[in-house]
């Protein structure tokens, strides 16, 4: 009789901290990759450019393309040295097959010359960073005024943000330094949480060693999409005549800090990040520094998964991320975690029938967490009668896609299913946060 | 070709809690009521409980089994033969969820003691049917059943629904009184001008419903409910600081206005029903403060002694325009992001 008897104890509000382990472990490096498979698009038909051939031996670091229109663009780097075998179109983590460099790792002793900045003759900052590969909102690199760093982290089971603190604070504190400069800013902050004690007391040195950074110690973590959210204010209110609020917002986490410093100082392209490992379907939680492209098949063997037995696995976190249907799918470049399962229980299959969908209770648990301060109950029933207009007027575009309601609801209502179908009824899927948190460039929006 | 995964849309994780747990807890919270009850007024009260509760059930198991698995005429009904497993396995059927439970034993505790048996059946049939199935049920209804069934009552038998007795003394003690009818402390208050002592307002040693007299019980099943989160602090806070307030402001005695009648029944069972109250905390705050006014204003101006029924009843009424003027609205074209408004602030 699950979910008839109540438990006597309190219900979790939001998703309790699994990562405890993973908190404390030292992040793990694994062996380099037999094949890497690039992507130098996020959607077919976004322009792109191949630099290199087929057959050509690249050496790591190499400029392999360049993905992105004249204006808005990045640059691919190699992330293993070795040989192109095949430059085609190949599955890309958003859903579409997309033109990708794939290389097959060998030694061929080939090496290619790293600038820094210093080295560099080209003029601004933001544009060093392109050629570096940065998947950063550049969007608002010249309009905002304030930086930042987001610090906590959404994804109860994620820890690789702190892990990045603890373990390469001198980057991260650097990697400020430069993008506080670089950018309009005049000030940064640093969020953190409260019941983060550890990370709290990294933070605080960090802010000892940078003038104008201030420390914001928050209640509950701030999740990714929130990025997109703010760069899409910006380019918003950059359109508008009016400058009435100040605070526009380049929101930026610390692994991309430690991209810029290592770009900035030692010019390496930004080709190897941390991603936290979760789920029943790896070993046990941790981090693994990977390179771009590395297969999640790999990824998850190299983390003593057992790929037969994975039913689920997700390019993000268990609350937000990018459901994939196969594992011959590479990492891209905003990822900060996979979520893999095993498919022995999902909830879906195995459930008692107490925990049908039923009609909402107007319980107003969902109002009570919603981080955006929407109302997630009456939004979600006009999208279901297809009054997506009135819906958007209740503030369906504030919704953060978090899935803090969906958690919480006891009418077991699919509310974020319904608040992202909204959106893609209005807007296309162009409009939802997730998308866009997974894309190299997200581009400027389109009229909203 | 290997087995393509299972694509689903994240978030994956629930907290467990379904609409039954509410419900459970609820049982949980009215234990102490109970108990209470049956101390003051003998099996009988238990009795008129137990028939609340099992009417509610049966009626709600009636209506769904005929409009659901007859859909709504006697032929298909007879004529669908495997009778029991249509029912058992209809999706539709939602009488295993408990409302009608909830909805049976808060009418019963609202009844006096000294009502004829029949009265809690007719309630709970009527608060059903006409309370919540009318609207569509779980989740639809507009008026708190429970006290849809006790306005009825209240309206149709209004000699008996009126009728108090005291306390029966459980150890015999010989000065036993033999009046068979007493008042309410709030009707002594108001047609004699009597005062109750509070400490017996308090533990309910007087006259009154079957649920509302012992405020120490109700207060008890209150802190279980506050404690799971059931309910949210809004509506009674603001509900019991109204009456307070207004108390003082009439030149009445704020602790005894709390504790007698069916306030503290009233604030903490019957407003906080998740169904019919508001959804955002500054609607439930308006509708806690509403539902005192109006209960202070009946209480004190009305024909009744006691106002909390109506001033609930009325307050549900307005309070999908409560959702609707608080909810948050955003201009055309307009994002926001409240999360980061302290963080933005230098
Ligand atoms: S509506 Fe739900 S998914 Fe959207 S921001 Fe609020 S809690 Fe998160
Ligand atoms: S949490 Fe679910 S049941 Fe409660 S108000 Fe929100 S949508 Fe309705």
């Amino acid at each position: 009789m699950d979910g008839f008897l109540p438990t006597f104890l309190r219900r979790e509000q939001a998703p309790p901290k699994s990562g405890k382990r993973a908190h404390t472990q030292p992040s793990v490096r694994p062996d380099v990759p037999k094949r890497v498979v690039i992507p130098l698009q996020d959607h077919p038909d976004d322009p792109y450019e191949v630099l290199v051939e087929k057959d050509q031996q690249v050496a790591m670091y190499q400029q392999v393309g360049i993905c992105g229109s004249e204006t808005d663009s990045i640059v691919a780097h190699a992330s293993v040295s070795g040989k192109v075998v095949d430059i085609g179109s190949r599955l890309h983590p958003l859903g579409s097959p997309v033109i990708s460099v794939t290389i097959e790792a060998c030694d061929n002793g080939l090496e290619v010359n790293t600038r820094p900045f210093r080295e560099w003759d080209g003029s601004s900052v933001s544009d060093f960073l392109r050629q570096k590969g940065l998947p950063l909102s550049y969007g608002c690199f010249d309009t905002c005024s304030v930086l930042v760093v987001n610090v906590t982290e959404f994804e109860p089971s994620f820890t690789s943000g702190c892990r990045l603190l603890f373990e390469e604070p001198e980057e991260v504190t650097s990697g400020l330094k430069i993008l506080l400069e670089a950018c309009s800013a005049d000030r940064a902050v640093v969020m953190v949480e409260k019941k983060q004690p550890d990370v709290v007391m990294a933070v605080e040195d960090i802010c000892r060693a940078v003038d104008n950074v201030r420390m914001e110690a928050v209640d509950s973590p701030c999740p990714v999409t929130v990025h997109e959210l703010t760069a899409l204010q910006c380019a918003y209110e950059k359109n508008q005549a009016d400058t009435r609020d100040q605070n526009r917002m380049l929101v930026v986490d610390p692994q991309m800090l430690v991209a810029v410093h290592n770009a900035y100082v030692l010019g390496i392209p930004f080709v190897e990040q941390l991603i936290a490992l979760s789920g029943s379907g790896v070993h046990a939680p941790h981090n693994m520094w990977v390179r771009h492209g590395t297969m999640l098949a790999d990824i998850i063997l190299q983390a003593g998964g057992n790929v037969s037995t994975i039913g689920r696995v997700n390019i993000g976190g268990p609350m937000i991320g990018l459901p994939q249907h196969t594992l011959e799918v590479p990492i891209i470049k905003p990822a900060r975690g996979i979520f893999a399962a095993v498919a022995l229980a999902f909830d879906e299959e195995h459930h008692s029938r107490f925990y049908q969908r039923c009609a909402c209770v107007r319980c107003g648990k969902c109002v009570d967490v919603c981080p955006a301060g929407i109302v997630p109950n009456i939004i979600a029933e006009l999208v279901e009668s297809r009054r997506a207009e009135e819906a958007a007027e209740m503030g369906l575009f504030s919704c953060l896609e978090c899935g803090l309601c969906h958690y919480i609801c006891p009418s077991i209502i699919p509310l974020v299913e319904l608040f992202k179908l909204g959106k893609v009824r209005l807007k296309g899927t162009d409009a939802l946060l997730t998308f866009r948190s997974f894309k190299m460039l997200s581009g400027e929006p389109e009229n909203r | 070709m290997e087995k393509p995964y299972i694509v689903s849309s994240p978030p994956y994780m629930r907290n467990g809690e379904t609409a039954h747990c509410l419900m459970f807890d609820v049982y949980i919270a009215c234990l102490p009521i109970a108990l209470a009850s049956v101390y003051f007024f003998g099996l009988r009260a238990f009795l008129i409980m137990f028939l609340g509760a099992l009417t509610a059930k049966m009626t709600e198991a009636a209506i769904q089994i005929f409009f659901k698995v007859g859909r709504g005429s006697f032929r298909d009904l007879l004529t669908m033969r495997p009778f029991f497993y249509n029912t058992i396995s209809n999706e539709e059927i939602t009488v295993v969820d408990g409302s009608a439970v909830v909805t049976g034993l808060l009418l019963a505790l609202t009844l006096p003691p000294t009502v004829p048996l029949w009265m809690p059946v007719v309630g709970s049939f009527v608060a059903i049917a006409f309370g919540k199935h009318v609207f569509g049920g779980l989740g639809h209804n507009i008026f708190n059943p429970a006290l849809v069934g006790r306005a009825f009552l209240l309206a149709a038998w209004p000699g008996a629904m009126t009728t108090w007795r005291p306390p029966v003394t459980w150890f015999g003690s010989a000065e036993t009184v033999d009046a068979v009818s007493t008042a309410t402390p709030l009707a002594a208050l108001k047609m004699q001008g009597q005062t109750t002592p509070l400490l017996d307002v308090l533990i309910g040693n007087c006259g009154g419903c079957v649920g509302e007299t012992s405020a120490i019980a109700v207060l008890l099943g209150a802190a279980y409910l506050l404690y799971k989160g059931t309910i949210s602090w809004h509506i009674p806070v603001s509900y019991l600081g109204t009456v307070c307030v207004l108390a003082l402001v009439l030149g009445g005695d704020p602790l005894f206005h709390l504790f007698a009648g069916g306030l503290m029944l009233g604030a903490f069972f019957m407003a906080t029903d998740v169904v019919t109250s508001p959804v955002t905390c500054l609607g439930r705050i308006l509708f806690g403060c509403g539902a005192g006014i109006l209960t202070m204003i009946i209480r004190q101006f009305g024909g009744y002694p006691e106002g909390v029924c109506y001033a609930i009843l009325i307050m549900n009424s307005l309070s999908p325009l409560l959702d609707r003027v608080t909810a948050k609205h955003v201009k055309q074209n307009e994002i926001q992001v409240p999360l980061l408004k302290r963080v933005g602030k230098s």
